[in-house]
């Protein structure tokens, strides 16, 4: 058995040495060193473009091993003969190709299989005329065939070249590449290249490819010059390819880059991209994941400096890498510490901790149709401005979604922002302060970008949220837009917390809260730099409101509703507000409101110098205000509807404003002054032609007073051009006078104390009586206006005064051309029938007329006196009189501004006329009328008497009148001077007594005096009236006083209107 | 002797009753005056007021400042009676002067309703 085996491989083995044997005997004459070098020559002047010069060419086996392979050692490669042919294109130190001997010997054919390629050094040239040395492989490939027939090449070495390349092999490849005709030059060092696989005619099956390279630099060195390197470029590559697709993995690895031009440095390290997925080179598709990472990216110019640490991106990639039809990108990546700095004066830096990237991508890149969807999450985030107005905003974690669909020409965009807590700093000025942040816009528009819409926006800041949507459209340079804000219940405090600090101090003492809500709405268009607003509306609305300045003044509203709208480009601009219920308190001062509606509307003029107009109603059911616990003051439901019409040429206040309005006022009530002041209803409408005084009733204490009536012309009265008439009717059912004067008595006269006394609130307002006395006392008198004419009608059902009560008071009283009339007022009363005509005239404020006429007809003398206290001064007799009697009554002044009669302007004179008068006491006159010698049937009545007395300027004449009594006529006269003493003359003539004697006396001296010591002022005289009323005896003199007594008489009695 | 006394007394009586009745009388002597030597502005110092006298028997009287009044005017022999009518109200006042002397410089007189109202006037 052993020698069996040994003897059968001793024959193997001989017969595979004489097979080897053979074949190299075959190699031998097949491949001598002179035909390969043959061989090659011929392959190389036929298919290279460019002469060759070949080294040593010898079979190789280690390289191809088990295969036999060509190996070209020192090939140099050189430029166009033409041009520079002796100029080196490249080297090649050793090239070593795998030739399948097979197709060669059958076909002729030299089939590469397998290509090694090293130290190859190769230089690229162009001159600055653009031609290049690579100029060669782009000429006349289609004449190699005739140049071969040409050249004698036998028929045994014409060959033909071709590949079924598995195995390519590149080492230590150096390229240079010089631009003299764009300035550009170009260097690859150790470039290295390693393909296993089916390469050739086509990539197939599994493929490794492995690139590597040593450095490779760019640089332009003229004009914008620019410098880019690489270093140590490593790329990696395994796929299985069936082409036109492959599927495997790439990985590039670029441990650093770098870029540089003038002003420009930029460097990149450690990036590593890797694909992993399917790629179609047909159909340009990729099916994918593409990772990229990375560290330190640096970019730095003179503006900005920009940093980037860690960053990793995976994508994942499906469609067309040429983007030219449907893509699909799932993106996830995440960036460390990027930093910017702008080193402008407004100086911007932005920093960002980390952050996370989230893209999903689905679109029709040739139909631009798709959606995207991207989410950034950022942790740390600061962004800050330098220069005047430095701003500085951090957020510790910020979202930002953007997700978008484009279909057609629509592209939906949604933006969401949030922020856990954002910081917002202007001028070290807080004006966020780690407040929560949520943003929400989605964005609608179209692939022109010249229409915006946006719809149920919103924007969350520390937890108050706001509403927004908006419609915008740009054509060329106009713009116009159309949107809505809003928010709802707000809180007021929470707000007013978040104003900046450097804003607070305008928030110093108001303190409110409440909520609020708002929806604002409005249009514009802007257009040539003119910005038009069309329409503009807002409904403000404040819930459970409260609010207070300072300690002095608070209010609280259950609901205050605001709605303002802009309606149209003429600026038309309406305004409601609704308050349920307000109440205010202002020191002492506190008022309450309830239900109080306001509408105003505005209406600019819709062109130059027209009118605009505005319009305002105001109704409100109730108001209530008191001031400490003296005042208050209560009204009840009340509407008042306004108009104004805006005429900017006018010069007067009223013309220019030209104000309709109409006001109803009902429950009115004033309590706690001196005299109580209630209105029932008051309704008037008011205008420039006409002021209508509809209806009213006011209970000013105990007078009950109806108003009524028209005025008219107003502004023709305003304007100078013509007289304003009106007539009102002032009709009372009860009028206490009394109550009335005492109320405005004094009002504004300053007593010795300094106080104001008399002053309508001054018992009840606790306010600086200094201070409006002041102003009082600079209050210039009462100027009848001129230009009007109006009249007031009165009717007074009853009156009463100091103590009398007067029936049907009537009368007119009239403002006409400057005059104030009170014409014939008129009155009865139990005691007497009243006429009462007075005129005031202000022909200069220190020059004010005035004039009386009176009349009480039909008075007891005792209730004249009452009336008039004077009339006792200046006849004290008159008290003992009793009985009916006339009392008549005529006076005119000027005064001074302060109502000081001017002495040399002073008349008047007055008349009393009594009939059967009674002198005294029937008791009394009984017990005296015999002392006095009296008859017995005397009673104690006189027929008649006749006063009359006169004033002029400063003298009060009484002029003699006769008393008849009995068996005694006496008669009285004298004077009373307005001095300092009031000092008087009297003289009592005694001309009738029992007695045959006729006594005379003179009472004289100073008023004071006298009531003191009535004695020593009583002086016996001759008689100066004896002779004056006896008709037979009476001289001139007398007659003189007779006939002025008469003319006094008669010329007061003739004004008596109702006899 | 109380006969003699009573006669006595009653003769006084009778004395000073007729010497009182004779008090009571009055003198109707007056000088009558020329009115033209009115005519002219009057400055009468204890009024301190002008009175202007017009021969159409029209005057006035005002104080310094112009506020006064205008009336019309009669002299009766040496009575002057000023008749002061209202402006706007009817009313009329009387003031009369009794003159005791008057020429074309001075006017002396009294105030009829108060004789111890003595008044001179001086020419302007």
């Amino acid at each position: 058995m052993r020698k069996a085996l040994k003897v059968s491989g001793i024959v193997l083995l001989t017969i595979t040495a004489l097979l080897v044997l053979a074949a190299g005997l075959a190699s031998w004459l097949l491949l001598s060193r002179s035909g390969l070098r043959k061989t090659v020559s011929y392959a190389i002047e036929k298919y290279s473009p460019c002469r060759a010069e070949l080294g040593d060419i010898k079979l190789s086996i280690t390289r191809t091993f088990p295969h036999i392979g060509l190996t070209i050692n020192d090939a140099v490669a050189f430029c166009e003969p033409g041009t520079s042919p002796s100029d080196t294109l490249a080297s090649i130190g050793n090239l070593t190709v795998q030739i399948d001997f097979d197709a060669y010997r059958n076909d002729h054919t030299i089939l590469v299989e397998k290509v090694f390629l090293s130290d190859v050094s190769m230089f690229v040239f162009k001159d600055s005329a653009g031609t290049s040395n690579l100029d060669v492989f782009s000429k006349g490939d289609g004449n190699t065939q005739d140049e071969s027939a040409a050249s004698g090449i036998p028929d045994s070495l014409n060959t033909s070249l071709s590949f079924d390349l598995k195995k390519l092999k590149l080492d230590d490849i150096s390229i240079k590449y010089i631009d003299n005709y764009t300035h550009v030059e170009s260097a690859v060092d150790g470039f290295c290249a390693e393909l296993s696989g089916i390469l050739s005619p086509s990539l197939k099956g599994n493929i490794d490819a492995v690139f590597s390279l040593d450095g490779a630099s760019l640089s332009k060195y003229a004009g914008d010059s620019l410098a880019v390197s690489v270093a140590d470029l490593g790329i990696e590559a395994k796929f299985d390819a069936e082409l036109p697709s492959a599927t495997g993995t790439a990985i590039v690895r670029l441990p650093s880059a770098s870029l540089s031009m003038p002003g420009l440095d930029a460097s990149i390290d450690n990036v590593q991209l890797g694909y992993d997925g399917l790629c179609n080179v047909d159909s340009s598709n990729l099916d994918g994941v593409l990772t990229l990472s990375l560290n330190d990216v640096r970019y730095a110019c003179e503006s900005m400096v920009a940093n980037a640490g860690n960053t990793h991106i995976s994508t994942k990639l499906s469609g067309s890498y040429t983007l030219k039809d449907i893509v699909d990108i799932a993106l996830d990546g995440s960036l460390d510490d990027i930093r910017l700095l702008t080193a402008a004066e407004d100086s911007i830096s932005l920093s960002l901790q980390h952050l996370d990237l989230n893209v999903n991508a689905n679109g029709n890149i040739s139909r631009l149709d798709g959606s995207l969807s991207s989410r950034f999450g950022l942790q740390n985030a600061m962004f800050s401005k330098g220069g005047e107005s430095p701003l500085r905003a951090t957020a510790t974690e910020l979202g930002l979604e953007l997700p978008c669909v484009k279909s057609g020409s629509a592209i939906d965009c949604t933006t969401r922002i949030y922020a856990t807590s954002a910081k917002l700093k202007v001028k070290d000025e807080e004006f966020i302060q780690d407040w929560p942040l949520k943003v929400s816009i989605p964005l609608y528009t179209d692939t022109s970008f010249t229409h915006f819409r946006t719809e149920g926006s919103s924007i969350s800041i520390n937890g108050q949220d706001f509403g927004l949507s908006a419609l915008c459209s740009l054509d060329g340079s106009s713009i116009d837009a159309s949107g809505s804000f809003s928010f709802s219940s707000l809180d007021i405090n929470t707000l007013m917390g978040m104003i900046p600090a450097s804003f607070q101090h305008l928030t110093d003492g108001i303190a409110a809260d409440g909520r609020l809500s708002l929806n604002a709405d409005g249009s514009i268009l802007y257009k040539d730099g003119l910005l038009d607003i069309r329409s503009a509306g807002a409904k403000v609305m404040l819930d459970d409101f409260s609010g207070s300045l300072g300690d002095s003044i608070s209010g609280e509203a259950d609901r205050i509703v605001a709605d303002i709208d802009c309606i149209d480009k003429n600026r038309h601009l309406k305004a409601d507000a609704e308050i349920s219920g307000l109440s205010a308190v202002m020191d002492t001062i506190s008022a309450e409101i309830n239900h109080l509606n306001i509408s105003g509307e505005y209406m600019a003029s819709a062109s130059e110098g027209g009118r605009s107009r505005l319009m305002a109603d105001l109704v409100y059911d109730s108001v209530s205000a008191t001031l400490g616990d003296r005042l208050e003051l209560i009204c009840g439901n009340t509407a008042i509807s306004a108009t104004a019409a805006i005429d900017t040429t006018q010069q007067y206040f009223l013309t220019r404003w030209q104000p309709d309005m109409s006001v109803s006022l009902n429950g009115l009530s004033l309590t706690s002054l001196s005299v109580p002041l209630v209105v029932p209803t008051l309704s008037f409408d008011f205008s420039l032609g006409q002021f209508d005084i509809a209806k009213s009733r006011i209970i000013f204490g105990n007078s009950d007073i109806s108003l009524s009536g028209d005025i008219r012309d107003i502004d023709a009265f305003i304007e100078h051009r013509g007289t304003m008439e009106g007539t009102l009717d002032f009709v009372s059912e009860y009028t206490d006078m009394d109550e009335l004067m005492s109320f405005i008595s004094g009002a504004g006269r300053e007593e010795p104390s300094g106080k104001s006394k008399g002053v309508l609130f001054a018992d009840t307002i606790e306010i600086s009586t200094d201070t409006l006395s002041k102003e009082y006392n600079k209050r210039e008198p009462f100027i009848v206006p001129e230009g009007m004419n109006i009249a007031l009608n009165t009717s007074i059902h009853r009156m009463s005064f100091n103590g009398h009560e007067f029936n049907n008071l009537g009368g007119d009283i009239t403002i006409k051309d400057g005059v104030l009339v009170l014409q014939e007022l008129g009155f009865s009363s139990s005691a007497a029938r009243m006429e009462l005509t007075a005129i005031y005239r202000t022909p200069r404020t220190d020059h004010l007329y005035t004039g009386l006429d009176f009349h009480l007809l039909d008075i007891s003398v005792g209730e004249l006196i009452d009336l008039i206290p004077s009339v006792d001064s200046i006849v004290p007799m008159l008290k003992s009189f009793d009985g009916k009697a006339q009392f008549h009554l005529a006076a005119e002044t000027y005064m001074d501004e302060n109502y000081m009669p001017k002495m040399p302007t002073l008349i008047g004179a007055a008349a009393i006329e009594g009939k059967d008068m009674k002198v005294m006491d029937n008791e009394v006159f009984n017990t005296i009328k015999k002392k006095l010698l009296m008859s017995r049937k005397a009673e104690n009545r006189i027929d008649s008497l006749s006063v009359e007395i006169q004033v002029l300027r400063n003298k009060v004449d009484l002029y003699p009148f006769l008393v008849h009594l009995d068996r005694y006529t006496a008669v009285i006269g004298g004077r009373h001077n307005i001095n300092k003493d009031l000092d008087c003359n009297y003289h009592i003539s005694l001309i009738d007594t029992p007695l045959p004697i006729r006594l005379g006396v003179n009472i004289g001296g100073a008023l004071a005096d006298i009531s003191q010591n009535p004695i020593r002022h009583i002086k016996l005289s001759k008689c100066l009236y004896d002779k004056t009323f006896m008709p037979d005896r009476k001289n001139a003199t007398d007659q003189m006083i007779l006939e002025m007594k008469s003319a006094i008489s008669e010329t007061l009695k003739g004004n008596v209107k109702s006899e | 002797m109380r006969n003699r006394y009573a006669v006595l007394l009653s003769s006084l009586v009778l004395l000073v009753t007729m010497a009182l009745l004779a008090g009571c009388s009055k003198s109707d002597d007056y000088e009558g005056y020329d009115e033209s030597l009115l005519f002219g502005t009057w400055y009468c110092a204890e009024m301190d007021l002008y009175y202007e006298f017009s021969g159409t028997h029209e005057g006035r009287y005002h104080d310094a400042a112009g506020d006064g009044k205008d009336f019309t005017w009669n002299l009766d022999g040496d009575v002057l009676q000023l008749k002061v009518h209202g402006e706007s109200v009817t009313v009329i006042v009387f003031e009369t002067f009794v003159i005791t002397s008057l020429n074309t410089s001075v006017m002396t007189c009294y105030d009829q309703q108060d004789p111890s109202a003595r008044y001179t006037f001086k020419m302007q």
